[in-house]
């Protein structure tokens, strides 16, 4: 014992903290990872839990269990709505609670992968909100943005991103939409939100040579920029709580598929992890993608998204064609993906999931890994995200009226156009011209 | 050379990138405007758009989650 302590207190670093030093580590873990990094693995691991649970990856239909239980527990009955008997039938099976139900396990495990990957890079804080127009915007964008996820059948995860490697029209309608929304946001939150005027306090200018070097940046050659420079201490303290909170994780896991002996669950519980930790590490924003063509100029992410999809067509219909093929119909097809009801709901659910996203900073996907980032405007978000989802399944019937939902009209491409290769074209070529739209949007000469 | 300072800490995407934008756009060649963002996007998105505009720029994590994008006008 003693002589470890003596080795430890002489030998330099331990292990741990050389490995956190070296250059790998840093790219892996502290570095953001490119947008297509993230878009790739997205797909491969969205593919995964499709291949292996026969499921696709969805955000918000457990949102809507947390607020409808949310209502049962101050005394309401959610068991009795009719979109719990309509639609989301799974609701009132036996015994379904928050641990054992498939959505809310990827959900949450989605909200821990996040917070894991921020604590291994020591780069967790608490993010407090600056005012009360920030509190009003996630209020009302959490709200928009659930009541959007039911009228719509999904969210920029379910609809658009488990919708559109599917062949399922109402993937395709929900990014029309969705854009459209985001615009109408960016109006909004430019107009509305973002509140008082940029506070540009000018401070002495004093140039000195300190040595701490950049942690990134293209000084591209010319001379650094000068300025006083403060050398960050090294956090010792996340960093292994990261780890603990892995190893922690691992054993969830392990009991979920060893100890229950439901593979099911385990499953949905390490995908879960694993797209937190995806997003996070490449600051993968579906919102992002959607409202910074027209806001910012940028549209990096908009064709990170448009791979993300290819890859995901790639592999959905691959499963698809490996039914069809085995059964020689396209009814067998059909079941595999995230298909869902198209028409005017669509439009309008996705308009307002569209406005909801940029208002209140974030999707879906986006809001759960903001959660477990620390940011208190997304802790803010998704309560009134289930709120809003549980307000929507409890007016179904209004609504279902109101729009004339039909649950039947699920539009399949390949059904559409007349075979599931040219739909595979029309797919790709589609998916191909948004690319191409983006990315010359992007080189348009700036105004700036 | 004037150094100015931006203070979004607290803002949500895309708020810091658009602060950034019109602070920039009001200091002339060769000023500074320092960042101070807590968004871990936005530690992604400004340097990016600098980048793409030719901004010559540097990202100093200053705390834990919390950085300082450091912007010279270039044009």
């Amino acid at each position: 014992m003693t002589d470890q302590v003596a080795v430890s207190q002489t030998g330099g670093p331990s292990l741990l903290t050389s490995m956190r030093r070296s250059q790998t580590f840093k790219d892996v873990f502290v570095q953001p990872w490119s947008y297509v990094t993230g878009a790739v693995l997205l797909a491969v691991f969205a593919g995964a839990l499709l291949e292996s649970t026969g499921r696709p990856w969805g955000v918000t239909s457990a949102l809507t269990f947390w607020g409808a239980w949310a209502w049962g527990l101050v005394g309401g009955d959610p068991h009795s709505w009719a979109y719990f008997k309509d639609f989301a039938k799974g609701f009132n099976a036996p015994g379904l609670t928050i641990l054992n139900d498939t959505g809310s396990l990827i959900d949450i495990g989605l909200i821990f992968g996040a917070l894991t990957a921020t604590l291994l890079a020591s780069q967790f804080k608490i993010k407090q909100i600056k005012s009360g127009r920030q509190a009003a915007a996630a209020i009302l964008g959490g709200l928009l943005m659930g009541f959007g996820a039911r009228v719509s059948f999904g969210c920029n995860i379910g609809a658009l991103f488990s919708g559109i490697p599917a062949m399922s029209l109402h993937g395709w309608v929900f990014m029309v939409f969705i854009f459209f929304g985001a615009m109408i946001g960016s109006k909004l939150l430019v107009g509305f939100f973002i509140g008082a005027p940029t506070i540009t306090a000018p401070v002495p200018s004093a140039a000195t040579a300190a040595p701490a070097p950049a942690t990134a940046g293209t000084t591209g050659g010319i001379k650094r920029i000068q300025r006083v420079r403060v050398e960050k201490k090294e956090n010792v303290v996340q960093f292994p709580i990261g780890v603990g909170l892995l190893v922690v994780l691992a054993l969830v896991g392990w009991i979920y598929g060893g100890v229950m002996k439901a593979p099911v669950l385990a499953i949905f519980w390490g995908v879960g992890v694993a797209l937190g930790f995806i997003l996070q590490r490449a600051r993968f924003c579906f919102t992002a993608a959607l409202r910074d063509p027209c806001l910012t100029g940028g549209t990096s992410l908009t064709k990170a998204v448009v791979i993300a999809l290819a890859v995901s067509t790639v592999l959905v219909s691959a499963l698809q064609l490996g039914a069809y093929v085995k059964t020689g119909s396209l009814e067998a097809a059909v079941k595999i993906g995230g298909l869902a009801p198209v028409g005017i709901w669509t439009a309008v659910g996705a308009t307002m999931f569209g406005i909801g996203a940029v208002i209140s900073g974030g999707c879906a996907s986006g809001t759960l890994m903001r959660v477990g980032e620390g940011f208190v405007q997304q802790w803010l978000v998704l309560p009134f995200f289930c709120i809003g989802s549980a307000l929507g399944a409890a007016t179904w019937p209004i609504w279902r009226d109101l729009l004339g939902v039909d649950l039947k009209a699920v539009v399949y491409l390949p059904n559409l156009v007349g075979g599931f290769f040219p739909a595979l074209i029309v797919q790709f070529v589609l998916l191909a011209a948004v690319w191409l739209l983006a990315d010359w949007w992007s080189k348009r000469p700036s105004k700036v | 050379m004037t150094q100015m300072n931006l203070d979004c800490l607290g803002e949500a995407c895309p708020v810091p990138l658009i602060r950034t934008q019109n602070a920039l756009a009001g200091l002339a060649v060769g000023d500074v405007l320092v960042v101070e963002i807590d968004h871990s996007c936005a530690m992604k998105n400004i340097p990016e758009w600098a980048n793409k505009e030719g901004h010559n720029f540097e990202i100093e994590e200053v705390a834990e989650g919390q950085w300082e994008i450091i912007i010279e006008k270039s044009h």
